[in-house]
């Protein structure tokens, strides 16, 4: 295995890392802009860099644009917004097939660097507005994606339960936003949010794939580093976006009907502790495998749930538990849940089953290994926890992890928010 | 028995390759040693998905019909041996096993970055040692009428199957895959039997492993765990099925933010040896007619008819080949009536040749990114084995395509009597 990974910070509010391996034929650059996230700002930065992804100056129409990225042998320019901890990640990410995989061998990842920094250096902006036309078709894009929010009763589920656990924290603040504040979006504010994106953000830069495309590295390196070191705003360098959340002085509930076949439950756990390792192995003991004690007991022993899950949220120190269940087995479901995780507390569970979620865990772990995308996104969240391990120094810290870590793991999630998504014409559960 | 016989697939233009070893037990194995990668996929499938319900075999005096979902029913029984739960089995290798049943395939797989070959031992047993009850079927009924009722909350599903439900009158392609929770209600173990010897045999699945692997390893461990069979000639049977859609317009109501649409084209099915050409054909074709750079998204968008890029996919397998277009819009019908009055005019003026050009470049960029992820490779070596052909099938056919093979697919393709329209708002 020849990965080559490093991480440098050429300057203040900027961070570069590599992670190549010349085994995969895809190249990629990942542009991530990071913002605290905020009513004001997370929806016009949404609408921003979708807007950038689509046209520049260089290619204002739409088709050219798509032209260009097919002569680039289906190269793509795609668009992001997510939060994370109490951050907003948004950005753009250009992604191709390397210079020697052409029929030609010709050098497109020069020409994708290219378009790329084109995209945010120089989007299609005049007297300090976006073009009208394609300004409206984003805002009403923009619109009947808040409107479809709940088109995937599932999503919308371990949304509306995520906003209720941090209610109050930036963290409940939609990437989105709000229809009425899409409705007053202007083109010039727009705009004038693109400035202030580049002036303030932290920037995150990775390079990530087969590891050929020097040339264009060298150009993103050194068009972001003049940015970054010219800028007349202080922006603070950031080490980690770990941003802890209170919880709540008693268990939230909550409920909501909706035309559906199926409820869905989700609960969310707070804990207070440090060791992100000792956490993961201890939410995939409870509900992360196929073998763990939420999908043995409450869907194959009880038949209560066709899914029935546990997951960490990443830099909020959390965990939540989410599940699909026949209406009028809410209740059953809930008890079960709470039962199992009381029982892991108390200690029930084999040494046997502790070895093999970590063998399962380190499997997960390692397998990122053979993903340019998710080698990229391994470090990008070393980067959020404020770390640097690599996948196989993360296995040695789970493989290291004692049956005594995990009951401490256990014992600091505490239950913060339940909430469930009924069908209409059903008993409300919470 | 046959003797074991190794040949190679090769991709002419790159080099690449993998082994199609045809073992003497009667099964092929599809091996792809990636140099470098930590990871093992390894894929057990079976040419049987959701449309095979009506079948012989060289055993039985006529045909049987079987209830619909019983080919994923069978998947989720297979994982419970008479003294273990398979899952709990691959707890101590450390893989991560799962399955999936399609129209066409069930596949058993597990990806693993260490003991593969303890992994690929599991894999192998289970899936040829089935143990059906009366207790185990039943209990099985709450866990897939979840199943079913999870995925009747997903308004994109749902109005993609009420789209085949417009378009095909008999094709048991129209038909969910798990079922409803009536049909499996009819499940029994003797039925999931019937089904697994007949379709289960090794001359009618194939395994394919890729990433880190021996391939001398593999086989000695096939030698060890395949069970021989003898070919049982099994016969599939399809119903008649009219060239023309059931109706052209199908609505439910369910709430959305904003209604969601599929557009079908119905086309004549295409023979084994020919689909895959017709496939590529009518990927570029879509993406000329309705992908970013086409004269149609710029009308839909400017228009506002659409609130982003159009999904385009070519649906088809043995018995079917649609063509199909979703998105969502407030006015479906009138996108729809649009999308028909662009293919007329590109069947009046011609299609542009430079699009074609540039579409087939991106067409190859595509496949090259397939073949550089071991559950990828191994995913699309099973797919194209199924259909007689290798891997490297596409792209080969993506080298020869004109643009006039693509200007003459146009009229075979579309039609407006042939065209139906699956809305839910």
């Amino acid at each position: 295995m020849a990965l080559y990974t490093s991480y440098e910070r050429p300057c203040r509010g900027l961070v570069i890392a590599h992670s190549e391996d010349e085994k995969f034929n895809t190249e990629s650059i990942v542009v991530r802009f990071i913002v605290p996230l905020e009513e004001k700002s997370s929806q016009k930065y949404t609408a921003l860099v979708s807007l950038m992804a689509e046209s520049c100056r260089e290619y204002p129409d739409k088709a050219d644009m798509a032209k260009k990225l097919a002569s680039l042998y289906g190269a793509s320019v795609n668009s992001f917004a997510y939060r994370l901890g109490n951050s907003l990640c948004c950005g753009l990410a250009v992604s191709s097939i390397g210079d020697r995989y052409t029929i030609n061998g010709e050098n497109i990842t020069e020409e994708c660097a290219k378009l790329l920094l084109s995209c945010i250096f120089e989007p299609d902006i005049t007297n300090g507005e976006f073009p009208r036309e394609y300004f409206e078709q984003k805002k009403r894009q923009l619109i009947d994606k808040i409107k479809s929010s709940f088109n995937n009763r599932h999503t919308y589920a371990v949304t509306k339960a995520r906003d209720i656990a941090f209610a109050g924290e930036p963290a409940a603040v939609s990437p989105l936003g709000s229809e009425e504040n899409a409705n007053a979006l202007t083109s010039a504010a727009l705009a004038e949010s693109h400035r202030e994106l580049l002036e303030n953000a932290f920037i995150s830069i990775s390079f990530c794939g087969g590891g050929t495309n020097k040339g264009a590295q060298k150009l993103v390196k050194n068009a972001f580093v003049k940015l970054a070191s010219e800028r007349k705003a202080e922006v603070a360098d950031i080490h980690d976006l770990n941003a802890y959340s209170l919880l709540k002085a008693e268990p939230h509930r909550a409920d909501e009907k909706i035309d559906q076949a199926q409820s869905k439950l989700v609960m969310f756990f707070k804990t207070a502790g440090k060791n992100i390792y000792a956490d993961r192995l201890a939410c995939e003991l409870y509900g992360g495998t196929p073998f763990s004690k939420l999908f043995m007991n409450v869907r194959e022993k009880l038949s209560l749930c066709y899914y029935c899950q546990s997951g960490i949220v990443e830099c909020k120190a959390a965990m939540l538990v989410d599940s699909g269940v026949e209406p009028g087995n809410e209740e059953k479901a809930y008890n079960e849940i709470i039962a199992q995780l009381e029982a892991l507390r108390g200690g029930d569970f084999t040494d046997e089953e502790l070895e093999n979620t970590k063998k399962y865990l380190i499997g997960a772990i390692r397998s990122n290994y053979d993903s340019a995308e998710n080698l990229n996104l391994w470090y990008f969240y070393q980067f959020a926890r404020g770390t640097a391990y690599s996948p196989d120094e993360a296995a040695a810290l789970i493989k290291a992890l004692s049956r005594e870590d995990v009951l401490e793991s256990l014992k600091n999630f505490k239950l913060d928010t339940v909430y469930t998504l009924t069908p209409e014409g059903g008993e409300a559960y919470a | 028995m046959r003797e074991t016989t190794i040949e190679t697939a090769v991709n002419e233009r790159t080099g690449e390759s993998y082994k199609i070893v045809h073992h003497k037990s009667g099964l092929d194995l599809l091996l792809a040693p990636m140099e470098g990668f930590v990871q093992t996929a390894a894929m057990f499938g079976t040419n049987y998905g959701s449309v095979n319900n009506c079948f012989k075999t060289s055993e039985d005096a006529d045909f049987l019909t079987v209830p619909d979902g019983i080919a994923h029913y069978l998947e989720h029984k297979l994982f419970e041996n008479e003294d273990s739960d398979v899952f709990e089995l691959y707890a101590a290798t450390g893989a991560d096993g799962n399955a999936m049943t399609g129209f066409e395939d069930t596949i058993y797989l597990f990806t693993c970055t260490e003991n593969y070959a303890e992994s690929l031992k599991i894999l192998l047993d289970f899936v040829q040692d089935p143990y059906f009850t009366q207790e185990n079927v039943d209990k099985e009924q709450g866990i897939i009428g979840q199943e079913i009722k999870m995925t009747m909350d997903l308004p994109n599903r749902k109005c993609f199957f009420n789209l085949l439900g417009a378009l095909y009158a008999a094709h048991p392609v129209k038909n969910d895959i798990a079922g409803t929770v009536e049909s499996i209600a009819q499940i029994t173990p003797e039925l999931l039997y019937r089904c697994y010897y007949a379709f289960y045999n090794l001359h009618n699945m194939a395994l394919a492993v890729a990433g880190n692997l021996d391939v001398d390893e593999v086989i000695a461990i096939c030698d060890e765990h395949l069970k021989p069979c003898e070919d049982i000639n099994l016969e599939v049977k399809f119903p008649e099925e009219p060239s023309l859609p059931v109706k052209p317009l199908v609505e439910e109501h369910f709430s959305v933010g904003v209604p969601i649409f599929s557009i079908g084209f119905k086309c004549a099915p295409y023979a084994d040896d020919v689909i895959v050409k017709k496939e590529v054909e009518a990927n570029i074709l879509l993406s000329m007619l309705a992908g970013k750079m086409s004269p149609l998204y710029k009308r839909l968008t400017e228009e506002g008819l659409v609130n982003g890029e159009l999904g385009r996919e070519v649906f088809d397998g043995r018995g079917y080949f649609s063509l199909v277009l979703s998105g969502q819009s407030e006015q479906p019908e009138k996108v729809r009536d649009v999308v028909l009055e662009h293919i007329e005019k590109a069947k009046c003026e011609g299609l542009d040749r430079e699009a074609f050009d540039l579409l087939k470049k991106a067409e190859y960029g595509s496949a090259v990114r397939e073949m550089n992820n071991p559950e990828s490779c191994a995913e699309n070596m099973l797919a194209f084995y199924f259909y007689g052909l290798d891997a490297f099938e596409a792209e080969r056919r993506l080298a020869e395509i004109t643009f006039e093979d693509v200007e003459a697919a146009l009229d075979e393709f579309f039609a407006e009597e042939r065209c139906a329209i699956s809305i839910i708002r």
